[in-house]
């Protein structure tokens, strides 16, 4: 995830606007001097987001695994 | 015997045998919250009346033959998110104390209890659990008691500094990202995450569901064991609770580390750049005989993963809050979960994968190795107000880099105790993990035990006392 196409939190701090649109869409409001404090953290969750993209998953990882549970196998 | 810092076996075996009594434990108690509460400000709840008509109760039972518990007499206290009777569960909130009081203890309290613990009160901890520091805008600062002026770490803010300062022999934290280990170590603590779905949770407020863990915060590995042995077993009303047979831990505890494989974490573990955390992991890495290196790739994505979930994760549950109370947030976490509610679910999805391949990948590690030595905190006790953390040159926020070495592992749900040491460069403590493999929680108190045996680790007997402090003022949030 190296560029804008695949990181669109770049752009937050570019469209001045985006960060009211995206919180209208998720129906939620955020106070204007919140706003830069908010724009940091989605700009630190960007980066995380980079790095479980650049993962170099095998292709029999890419299954979805919405619910984690912890792996039951024994340890002797 | 109602030394300050006795521990829990010692009161055990002196309530259970007349030695002492149940009440002069919980006497010895109260009167130390008294005093120190006011400068530590780690309890936001002290429920005197209960624990003395509790203690009475206990004593009465001994008095008449009846087997004594394996905690009989012993005080102890609860994060300020487990449901006590009769009082709000904070949650570290100021929303949540509009709530009505709860009806019922936490399934933990109420084991602990069945054992002849004597719950003392609520502690403080950093709203909603979303917090490394233990600082909180509404309650204060729970201060660290080695140095009144530094952070006591959190989420578990209050466990960790009322333990360290003999306020209670244990008490239960949450971990969901490191806040049981993260208190433990600024506090210089022993605390046990167990594996993910091992001790139930209900009766608490939840973070996020599919990373939250209860766990004790203790002053030996033995206190650990003998505590985490009377909290285990399946509760099916915590769907994540599993459906395993009690592991007793203590009764495995001095069985040494001959048989064991024990090597450390490096690469994302590396901690050169942090000195007190590089002397403690070459200190416990040395005792423990460990020499074997890894590298546990992976282990930063699996952090990635970890942030966006609990990002993800926290912000829906507390939407309708921050629809209602925004401005009632501390300011730290009404940002954060801002934010969490605008990532895109992709992103969440895809931590879920990573997270899974993460697993898989430490899976193999543990057909190699028993324990794997890791750091706990990149650093000592920051003082209050601090926040920056330099990493790797770079400085980034303090809040959640406190548990950059924590998060990789919860993530997973491993089992994880965090044991104490002293810094030489800061003569304040530090903590290292302990990891073992899932559901082998008897593997890491072992090697914590063996640790202690040693003398490598242990917590320190502090003397804090109210009269000679003069309580510093806050730093400005």
């Amino acid at each position: 995830m190296k560029d804008k196409q695949t990181n669109p939190m770049a752009l937050i701090w570019e469209k001045p606007t985006l960060l009211e649109d995206l919180a209208a869409l998720a129906g939620v409001e955020i106070p204007g001097e919140h706003a830069d404090a908010v724009r940091g953290h989605l700009a630190t969750a960007a980066r995380m987001a980079a790095l479980v993209y650049d993962a170099p998953l095998a292709d029999h990882t890419l299954d979805a695994a919405p619910v984690f549970t912890p792996a039951d196998v024994d340890h002797d | 015997m109602t030394e300050p810092f006795a521990a829990v076996t010692d009161i055990a075996e002196a309530v259970g045998t007349g030695a002492s009594s149940a009440l002069s434990q919980v006497e010895s108690c109260l009167a130390r919250v008294h005093e120190l509460n006011p400068v530590l400000n780690c309890y936001t709840e002290v429920l005197a009346e209960r624990a003395l008509s509790k203690a009475r109760q206990v004593d009465a039972q001994i008095a008449a033959g009846e087997t004594p518990g394996t905690l009989a007499g012993v005080p102890f206290a609860v994060k300020n998110l487990f449901d006590i009777a009769g009082i709000t569960t904070l949650a570290g909130s100021k929303i949540n104390a509009d709530e009505p009081p709860a009806i019922r203890d936490a399934l933990l309290i109420q084991r602990l209890e069945a054992e002849g613990a004597i719950l003392l009160g609520a502690l403080a901890m950093g709203e909603y659990a979303y917090d490394f520091t233990g600082e909180n805008q509404h309650f204060g600062a729970c201060r660290n008691p080695w140095d009144i002026e530094r952070m006591s770490g959190g989420s578990s803010s209050g466990s960790g500094s009322a333990t360290a300062a003999g306020l209670a022999p244990f008490s239960l934290g949450s971990d969901t990202n490191g806040s049981i280990r993260v208190p433990s170590s600024l506090c210089g603590l022993f605390g046990l995450k167990p594996t993910y779905g091992r001790l139930p949770r209900t009766g608490s407020y939840p973070f996020c569901d599919s990373l939250d863990h209860l766990g004790p915060l203790a002053r030996s590995s033995a206190d650990l064991a003998v505590i985490y042995d009377a909290l285990q077993g399946f509760d099916s009303s915590d769907h994540a609770c599993a459906d395993k047979p009690v592991m007793p831990a203590s009764a495995r505890l001095a069985s040494g580390i001959d048989t064991l494989r024990i090597a450390v974490a490096d690469g994302y573990f590396n901690c050169d750049a942090f000195p007190e955390a590089a002397e403690a992991v070459a200190t416990v890495a040395s005792a423990l005989g460990a020499k074997q290196k890894l590298p546990l790739e992976g282990a930063a994505e699996g952090r990635a993963a970890a942030y966006l979930i609990t990002n993800s994760e926290g912000a829906a549950l507390h939407r309708p809050r921050l629809q209602s109370r925004l401005t009632d947030f501390d300011n730290d976490t009404r940002d954060r979960f801002l934010a969490g509610c605008l990532i895109p679910a992709a992103w969440t999805l895809r931590a879920q994968v990573v997270r899974r391949w993460w697993q898989d990948h430490m899976l193999e590690v543990f057909k190699q190795v028993d324990v794997i030595v890791a750091p706990c905190t990149p650093c000592s006790a920051p003082l209050l107000g601090t926040k920056v953390l330099n990493v790797n040159g770079e400085d980034q926020p303090l809040r959640p880099n406190l548990g950059l070495f924590t998060q990789p592992f919860s993530a997973i749900g491993l089992p994880v105790c965090s044991v104490p040491l002293i810094s030489s460069h800061t003569q304040l403590p530090i903590g290292v993990q302990l990891v073992a493999p899932p559901w082998r929680e008897d593997l890491c108190l072992r090697a914590a035990h063996a640790l202690e045996q040693q003398g490598v680790v242990q917590c320190g007997q502090l003397t804090v006392d109210s009269r000679a402090l003069e309580t510093p003022p806050l730093p400005e949030p």
